[in-house]
């Protein structure tokens, strides 16, 4: 009578639990992994301090002041020093880790879904579709990276958002790689014979049963994606096509203050360092979860 | 010979990835907010002159016919002219390629030569100390933009401690005709031809910093591949099987290990060449070399249109080709792929 | 021929062995108190399942376990007369390829990949003399014939990829032969990779050439048939230990170990049966070797244990003709 017959809940009870604890077993490799451990703590420390940045800055981010112009870091008011427009550097970079964050998860997440979809769609239905959509991302893999991103903002017109759809595009070949590989994989398996012949739909198939069997190696990559978004899109703002004035992303904080090499050393050094730092933890991490999800663990 | 059958396949599958990448171009330019023509002559020009440009650029035209005659005018090898040179794009491009190719060539060379060294020692070394720092700094390397890591250097090196100068190919003091405009080259030939080595030694000291810095990430790479291939080669059965009949630690390492080990380096050092040269449009201002890079980037910033397409588009073909050249190569050295 | 020959015939005498791997799990006797030893024209074989012990031996006689995690922790090894454990590695270089050979398990990944099997040849013998290169040629394309492949010129200047099965492990065996002065062969598993078909021919080389060379064959296995074709005595081994040893003739005929009785009933039970029985297998699985238990490792998977088995491992009982067996209820209504 109802919807959810025993047989069908039992089915996704058990791969529930089969889920978990696949989840519960990373979490303790995870735990035993010192590049791991340090790899959180530092993007927990990110994810902290931008929340917690607008109730612990003295200084706006955009509040410019002539008095207080290049201001070195340590020794005046201002802990991290200020920029050539007497904006206080430390204000600049929590929000510029907001920033930082929001384009790292972003990004990530389009070319997570949309990479996703189409590798799906690739392995699942194979011959012509799959064709098709491998010959495109085959292009895509063939354009040095840098150039895909600024064909792609030149389309759409320079701006963070665009630039962040921009490294989102770009990053879709890889995802869907990497699900076609594994949907193909499992298009072998019993486990997926068994459910076509109990007629299982092509939709639930995909999604209910080779879906989430398809996810951990996407999960190495989006780690390491968002890291690689913040480091494009500082490429990005570097060349004028990413964040605009007076936004305070990191990367565009060093382009513009190329002029203070000689005079405010720490205005392109330390939106620098919070890049390195923020990148550092989430390639600590995915090359962590990189190791502990390869099947070849050998000592 | 099916090496040479390898190879035309090869260049076969390219076609349609360049169609592909010469389209991805095209849509760039043609779906660009803002009118080229109105970009071109600036804000007060007059209506008919902006009509009679569009005409001459055949912008009046559909989507698709502008398209057949961009495909017929790449095809002739015309990339269009520069609004702020008026010059022939293929002219400027081909003025500055040598100081792009110098700079990139000594950066990989750098980084091969050290990376493999580093690789190789963090590999034989495992969990010493040295294995964990070449780690750890390698990690660090691909962590960073590589244009701060330039300004760093710069910064540290020119500005703090002066001992490299801030910027340009050579001290621009000295004057010099240039014959293949491939300094390090020309400096030698100046040197053996009159015995003064003034040329060549400032153009090496023009060299030194930008080869460091962009050589650094490169260098992370290539000493990572190359300590992990050396570490799975050294736990293979054939390893085992040569100190097994006596052969000498060293010679198990340096001949039987490293031949094996370097093969996916090769291919990693190939792919890090491309993203050098295409990544120069990054790092050549920082540097104020006068490269391919420096001028699109301040193409891209007078919104000059047929040269930021025409450079894209040459530095995509190029990256292409190499990334060929590698696959070639790596067939052509392993044998198991050379012979079947 | 008695046990207690003298030390100078013994080609290669091993007593108390021990061998521990030191693994983040624990320490672990990968092999306990063996002895055994190898006479000059004979062949023995070194009999078990996987992860007996069989390969270690092998590898602790050349001195190439892996040093960060195993070491040789009792016992000698003696190869004429000389303790191998105590040379330093220099030396023991000196002897591996030239004195003491091993042909591995798998030809294929034992040969490297990019180069051919002639420079590889080569290599061995410029390691071991003092030969050019044109003397080390002629002398690999020699040793190729030997070993009765067809065409050995073609063959030297292939690569591994491009030999059958076969073919490389007569490479293989050409290799370890590659010395002037031969003394043991070890042979690790030398068939299992093989084609039934050849594996019999596989055989019969090595027995020639041992006969030939006059030098001892060592051959490693857990195929009785293959023990059955070229073996002159055995030493059955289980969990690190030694718990049987006789002349060949003498194991098959009546195996006093009860797990020697079950090996050979595998192997006949699979020759001739042939799907019309079931397979006979010995019930349970190989013990975990981190957590051996006092008594005989055997125990739990015997069908003829008794009390005493549980407490210690048997001693040593001999019976007639140099037939020994470690057990506490051997099968000796079988002789």
């Amino acid at each position: 009578m109802s919807d959810k017959d025993p047989i069908s809940i039992q089915k996704s009870n058990k791969t529930m639990n089969a889920f978990f604890a696949f989840w519960k077993e990373m979490l303790y490799h995870l735990a035993k992994n010192k590049g791991a451990m340090i790899g959180m703590i530092i993007i927990l420390s990110l994810i902290v301090l931008a929340l917690i940045a607008p109730f612990i800055v003295k200084y706006g981010p955009l509040e410019q002041s002539i008095a207080q112009r290049i201001q070195k870091p340590f020794i005046s008011d201002h802990i991290l020093g200020t920029d050539d427009l007497g904006r206080d550097m430390f204000s600049r970079l929590l929000y510029g880790g907001r920033i930082s964050l929001f384009i790292g998860f972003f990004s990530v997440s389009i070319s997570l879904f949309i990479g996703t979809l189409l590798g799906l769609v690739a392995g699942y239905f194979g011959s012509w579709v799959d064709r098709i959509i491998m010959r495109i991302v085959d292009i895509m893999l063939a354009f040095p990276y840098v150039l895909l991103t600024i064909v792609i903002v030149s389309i759409l017109g320079a701006s963070l958002l665009n630039a962040m759809i921009a490294i989102g595009i770009g990053q879709i070949p890889s995802y869907a790689r990497i699900i076609r590989a594994s949907v193909l994989a499992q298009k072998e398996q019993e486990y997926v014979l068994a459910e076509r012949l109990l007629g299982t739909g092509h939709l639930e198939l995909m999604f209910r049963t080779i879906l989430p069997n398809a996810i951990a190696p996407t999960i190495v990559q989006a780690t390491l994606g968002v890291g690689n978004a913040i480091l494009s899109s500082a490429g990005l703002s570097f060349l004028g096509l990413g964040a605009q004035p007076p936004v305070p992303e990191w990367g565009l904080m060093i382009a513009s203050s190329r002029q203070l090499i000689t005079s405010a050393w720490w205005v392109v050094t330390f939106p620098g360092i919070a890049i390195l730092l923020a990148v550092l933890g989430f390639n600590l991490l995915g090359d962590a979860l990189r190791d502990i999800l390869d099947p070849q663990l050998r000592d | 010979m099916p090496m040479i059958r390898f190879i035309i396949k090869r260049l076969l599958l390219l076609i349609p990835t360049l169609w592909g990448i010469l389209t991805l171009v095209f849509f760039m330019i043609a779906l660009s907010p803002g009118d080229p023509a109105r970009i071109m002559l600036g804000e007060r020009a007059s209506k008919e002159r902006l009509i009679q440009l569009r005409k001459e650029l055949g912008l009046n035209q559909s989507l698709s016919k502008q398209y057949i005659l961009y495909l017929k005018r790449i095809l002739k090898g015309d990339l269009g002219k520069s609004i702020v040179s008026q010059q022939p794009v293929i002219n400027e491009i081909a003025q500055r390629l040598p100081a792009t190719i110098e700079l990139s060539f000594s950066a990989i060379v750098f980084a091969t030569v050290m990376g493999i060294i580093l690789g190789v020692l963090a590999a034989t070394k495992r969990n010493s100390w040295m294995d964990q720092v070449t780690m750890t700094s390698s990690l660090i390397g691909v962590s960073m933009p590589v244009f701060w890591l330039a300004l760093v250097f710069i910064i540290l090196f020119s500005v703090q401690l002066n001992i490299f100068p801030t910027g340009g190919r050579i001290d621009s003091r000295l004057y010099f005709q240039p014959i293949t405009h491939y300094l390090i080259i020309d400096g030698i030939i100046y040197w053996v031809r009159t015995g003064n080595p003034a040329y060549f030694l400032s153009v090496l000291h023009h060299l030194i910093l930008p080869t460091i810095a962009l050589g650094t990430i490169p260098l992370a790479i290539i000493a990572r591949t190359t300590r992990s291939s050396m570490l799975e080669v050294l736990q293979q059965d054939y390893i085992k099987m040569a100190r097994s009949v006596g052969i000498p630690e060293h010679k198990v390492l340096y001949r039987y290990a490293l031949y094996n080990a370097l093969l996916p380096v090769i291919t990693v050092i190939g792919i890090q060449f491309g993203m050098l040269l295409s990544g120069a449009i990054l790092t050549e201002t920082v540097f104020a070399w006068p490269g391919i890079g420096k001028w699109i980037y301040h193409a891209i910033g007078s919104r000059d249109f047929p040269a930021v397409q025409g450079g894209i588009l040459f530095v995509s073909l190029f990256f292409v080709l190499i990334n060929l050249a590698v696959d070639v190569l790596y067939s052509v050295l392993n044998p198991k792929i050379r012979l079947t | 021929m008695s046990m207690t020959g003298t030390q100078k015939n013994k080609l290669l005498a091993i007593k108390d062995l021990t061998v521990r791997f030191h693994t983040r799990f624990g320490v672990l006797y990968a092999v306990k108190n063996l002895c055994f030893h190898v006479e000059q024209g004979e062949t023995v074989a070194l009999v078990g399942e996987s992860g007996c012990g069989k390969s270690v031996t092998a590898l602790s006689i050349i001195g190439l376990l892996p040093q960060s995690i195993g070491e040789i922790s009792g016992g000698y090894i003696k190869f004429q007369g000389v303790d191998l454990c105590k040379l330093p590695e220099k030396e023991k270089q000196k002897i591996r390829g030239s004195k003491i050979s091993v042909i591995f398990q798998d030809p294929m990944t034992s040969l490297n990949p990019v180069f051919t099997i002639g420079n590889q040849m080569e290599e061995v013998f410029k390691t071991h003399e003092e030969v050019k290169k044109r003397e080390a040629r002629y002398k690999s394309i020699e040793m190729l014939r030997m070993v009765k492949i067809p065409d050995p010129e073609r063959c030297a200047r292939s690569y591994p990829h491009q030999l059958s099965g076969g073919m490389r492990q007569r490479v293989m065996i050409a290799m370890a032969l590659s010395s002037p002065e031969p003394g043991l062969i070890i042979a690790d598993e030398p068939t299992t990779a093989l084609d039934v078909t050849i594996q019999a021919q596989i055989l019969h080389l090595l027995n020639d050439l041992k006969k030939r060379l006059k030098i001892g064959l060592l051959l490693i296995t857990h195929d009785m048939g293959v023990v059955a074709e070229v073996a002159d005595r055995v030493v059955v081994m289980y969990a690190g230990h030694k718990v049987e040893e006789g002349l060949a003739e003498s194991i098959f005929r009546h195996p006093l170990h009860p797990y020697s009785m079950g090996l050979l009933q595998c192997q006949c039970s699979s020759a001739q049966n042939r799907g019309k029985e079931r397979l006979i297998t010995i019930g349970g699985t190989v013990p975990n070797l981190l957590r051996l238990s006092r008594g005989c490792p055997f125990a739990d998977r015997c069908n003829r244990v008794v009390g005493k088995c549980w407490d210690s491992f048997p001693p040593q009982q001999i019976f007639d003709q140099a037939h020994e067996v470690y057990c506490y209820n051997p099968l000796k209504e079988m002789l």
